[in-house]
């Protein structure tokens, strides 16, 4: 399961990568002379859309922006949640107050309307759109970091090593981290496929990555007149969002089983 | 004709890591009005046997056998039909009272509901009011009212109790009716049981771990070791003169006899030692006890010994 | 000892909206550029001459310091006031109220569709768990999952609305305009729901005390039914507030794709007209509807869960 899902993802990930190299044509170059040029038939492998661009070549460059976008928010998102939940379940006290009442702040509103709302005040562009996407994401992942942090603290091995001496940062980065990746590795996952699909809708609706820019959802939103005519430039962006989303979550889960698996035999048989 | 009657019943679980063996080839009868014990350490597939006899288990297990309740055999009826004995003809106490307790439901609920004969609400309530006053609740509309948390552990068995026998069943299961109570209790517990078998016409099987509750409740006592029985026959024979070698361990390991314990540990049922299975721990085990395995030999009319070895 | 609990559950509840407003608030420093000329441009008036702008800001308490500013700002939202749109110029109060109802409407109407496919395909699927139906489910529900709201809408909008056309596809009028949006908008959650409960049923079902149940001579079914699903339920249940403010957030994109007159789709246009009074407005309503909707599921929460209770101990 996690199999599949990393591989559909390095697939992906590899192709949109190597666009440069791989697609046959400049996805922004318009042939008018060649609109609507049916899939499946050469030299336009998969056809071309309203304005001659080969599908193909798009949906090669189309997922570039996406994906580099929805890693750094991952990234992002884990990083800044792990911190403040090391930070607050660690150290308790006064740290712990503040952030757990900026998170439950933060968790009272849907972190959709707060991305929404930052799309409109701020101007347009790749920045807005990654303080956007991570502006409510991290919250749950502070309290998810916050709650292993607390059991982790107390757990033996913790105890151990600072009874020999060790100071907070050490335990904090050799003892407590790695265990938290584990759980942070599902959860990112699951996210990554999450900010995929936010961000999607926000450029379906117009309002993230904006045309010409070969975006997938671009694309969709391109597609939408035509739907009956040439479903096939509905179909295959939307295709390959779905699949990417699929591979996400299919890692995402993948791991948790996996995950589940370990603990459940450490408990041993009963 | 026994009220129960079991024959080479035997039940193994499909795991993941091979088979497990729990119960395997037990034979045994229950007469009307009897009391029958069966003793042994957790492990050895006593309660498995128990929620075999009313088929509870779960869908990994591989049945057997036969089993007879009063000529009826149980294990191959309909589900419908099973569910008609279960709870009337044959009660179940079952063990943990705290878990064993729906923590949403009130408790008159959960006793009203096992009431099998179609009677009106009001009607019921009041016979599950009875039969709680019967075993000793001075206010049973509390209890009725109340929900599980609100009970000792003590009266929650108590209510268990009272759920289980209030259609008055001919047998009357009963699971390790000491596991997860304070040991204080053990001789409240006792009386609880010995009201249950002195109802009319009421036999009880329990499976128990503590020898004290089966010395004092049970007519005759069968002795369980890693899914076979070993020893069988009254409770004074059992405990006073013990044959098998491993009921003579049991009782050695006993506080007020010496608490000798018994050397190794239970057999893994999924790698049973070759022979007889209890040979790696026996104090008087000779060599073909690793070969042969013993089969249950009888030795006068009721007892019955597994060790060709054992002491006359 | 329960007071004590009820008390810090208020308090927080408390804080978390003072925190929301404070967000809201602070959303206006968010804004590039002076606010005072972007205000001023919103009044006819661009290029003013650094007299216009010191006198625009007096006479708006713009050079007050800030948690002033905050609290005389709070005081107006109090009393209802919540600024004039850019765009359209009237009071966003107004608007708001206008389209809210349309909102709350898809909103439980998504919602009643979740919790109806999520509690009977729940109890279904713990049923038949292990069989080739439940696989082929969960199969199925993966792939729903991965696909985009709008790749889903559009889909059914297709099928359903032009192709076969069973419902109408945008706009409000009969019930049968409520049923697609509804449904794109509740099948998300009602599938988490489904997928929940049946996991939560089938560790309930493992108890102890679903065996003694079965033991006093109940049906599987009944079993299932009385015993097991309050059990299982009241974890779901704890979901549902997060469910229900997903619902209101997934409102932006579905009201648009359904032309749906709601307040979600009206945010939407607001962040095209970049129209911040608007959507100022729109954190502190959806923030606050949200908080809501949470003390509300946590009261449901204590009205079925007796141990939460407060109960003397019998002896």
């Amino acid at each position: 399961m996690m199999i599949t899902g990393l591989v559909l993802l390095v697939v992906i990930g590899g192709a949109s990568l190597l666009a440069p190299f791989l697609s046959p044509f400049d996805p922004l170059e318009v042939r008018l002379n060649n609109r609507f040029a049916p899939p499946f038939q050469r030299p336009h492998l998969l056809g071309t859309d309203a304005l001659g661009r080969d599908v193909l070549s798009r949906l090669l460059y189309g997922g570039r922006l996406s994906l580099l976008l929805a890693v750094l928010s991952t990234l992002i998102t884990l990083s800044v949640g792990m911190l403040l939940g090391m930070l607050a379940g660690y150290f308790g006290g006064w740290v712990d107050g503040v952030v757990s009442f900026v998170v439950n702040t933060f968790l009272g509103i849907p972190d959709v309307v707060f991305t929404l709302a930052l799309l409109g005040v701020l101007r347009p562009g790749f920045g807005t759109l990654l303080l956007a996407l991570n502006a409510g994401s991290w919250v749950g992942l502070a309290r998810v970091a916050r709650g292993e942090v607390l059991f982790l603290r107390e757990s033996g091995f913790v105890e151990g090593a600072r009874a020999m001496g060790a100071g907070a940062w050490y335990c904090l980065l050799k003892h407590i981290l790695p265990n938290l990746f584990p759980t942070m590795g599902v959860l990112g996952s699951l996210r990554f496929g999450g900010f995929v699909l936010e961000l999607a809708a926000l450029s379906y609706l117009g309002i993230g990555v904006q045309p010409p820019f070969p975006d997938w959802a671009v694309m969709l939103n391109d597609a939408r007149p035509y739907l009956f005519t040439h479903p096939h430039l509905f179909i295959f962006p939307a295709l390959i969002i779905t699949v990417v989303i699929l591979g996400a979550n299919c890692l995402g889960e993948g791991l948790r089983d996996a995950l589940d698996v370990r603990f459940q035999r450490g408990i041993g048989e009963s | 004709m026994s009220l129960l009657t079991v024959d080479a019943l035997s039940v193994s679980f499909r795991m993941p890591s091979g088979t497990v063996k729990a119960v395997r080839e037990v034979s045994f009868a229950v007469g009307e009005n009897e009391v029958v014990g069966i003793l042994g350490e957790s492990g050895c597939g006593k309660s498995v046997l128990l929620t075999a006899l009313v088929r509870l288990l779960p869908s990994n297990a591989l049945v057997s056998g036969k089993v007879f309740l009063r000529g009826e055999e149980l294990l191959t009826l309909s589900e419908r039909k099973m569910e008609r004995l279960r709870g009337k003809k044959v009660g179940f106490v079952p063990q943990n009272p705290g878990t064993s307790l729906n923590p949403l439901l009130r408790i008159g609920s959960q006793i009203t509901e096992a009431i099998s004969t179609s009677l009106r609400r009001s009607h019921k309530r009041a016979q599950a009011m009875v039969s709680l006053q019967q075993f000793g609740f001075g206010e049973p509309w509390v209890i009725f009212r109340a929900y599980p948390h609100m009970l000792s552990g003590g009266m929650q068995q108590r209510v268990l109790v009272v759920a289980g026998i209030i259609n008055q069943p001919r047998l009357v299961m009963v699971d390790e009716p000491t596991k997860g109570l304070d040991p204080s209790l053990r001789a409240r517990v006792v009386e609880v049981f010995q009201e249950v078998a002195r109802l009319p016409n009421t036999a009880l099987l329990c499976v128990s771990h503590d020898y004290l509750v089966l010395q004092r409740l049970a007519h005759r006592v069968m002795v369980m070791y890693a899914g076979e029985l070993v020893e069988i026959g009254s409770t004074k024979e059992v405990f006073h003169t013990p044959l098998h070698p491993y009921t003579v361990s049991l009782l050695w390991a006993l506080p007020e006899r010496g608490m000798r314990p018994i050397p190794g540990t239970s057999p893994s049922l999924s790698n049973l030692p070759s022979g007889c299975s209890f040979h790696p721990r026996c104090f008087q085990a000779r060599s073909s006890c690793s070969v042969d395995h013993p089969s249950l030999q009888r030795i006068s009319p009721g007892r019955w010994v597994r060790c060709p070895y054992a002491r006359f | 000892m329960r007071h004590y609990d009820w008390l810090q559950r208020f308090l927080q509840m408390v804080l978390t909206l003072l925190g929301i407003t404070v967000v809201a608030f602070l959303l206006r420093e968010a804004i590039p550029g002076d606010p005072v000329e972007i205000l001023l441009g919103k009044e006819g008036l661009f290029q003013p001459s650094p007299e216009e702008v010191r006198l625009f800001r007096t006479r708006f308490g713009l050079d007050r310091p800030l948690f002033v500013q905050y609290f005389r700002w709070l005081g107006d939202v109090l009393r209802g006031d919540l600024g004039r749109s850019f765009v359209t110029k009237r009071p966003v109060a107004q608007e708001i109220r206008e389209r809210l109802p349309a909102t709350l409407l898809l909103a439980l109407a998504g919602f009643s569709f979740a919790v109806l496919i999520g509690l009977l395909g729940g109890v279904f699927l713990a049923f038949w768990s292990g069989s080739i139906v439940d696989h082929l489910v969960r199969v199925v529900t993966l792939l729903f999952r991965s696909m985009p709201t709008f790749f889903v809408a559009v889909v059914l909008i297709t099928l359903l609305g032009e192709r076969w056309r069973v419902f109408p596809t945008s706009g409000m009028g009969s019930w049968r305009h409520l049923v697609l949006p509804a449904v794109v908008s509740g099948s998300g959650f009602g599938i988490l729901i489904m997928r929940l409960l049946r996991t939560n049923l089938l560790q309930v079902l493992g108890n102890d005390y679903i065996l003694a149940a079965r033991a006093r001579g109940l049906s599987a079914w009944k079993v299932l039914l009385k015993h097991a699903f309050p059990n299982g339920f009241v974890s779901v249940l704890t979901m549902f507030g997060l469910y229900l403010g997903g619902i209101l957030g997934g409102s932006p994109v579905v009201e648009t794709i359904f032309a749906w007159p709601g307040a979600g789709r009206l945010l939407v246009q607001a962040i095209y007209g970049r129209d911040f009074p608007l959507l100022q407005a729109f954190v502190l309503v959806f923030g606050v509807t949200y908080v809501a909707m949470q003390m509300l599921v946590d009261v449901c929460y204590f009205f079925l869960n007796p141990q939460v209770r407060p109960g003397k101990r019998i002896v």
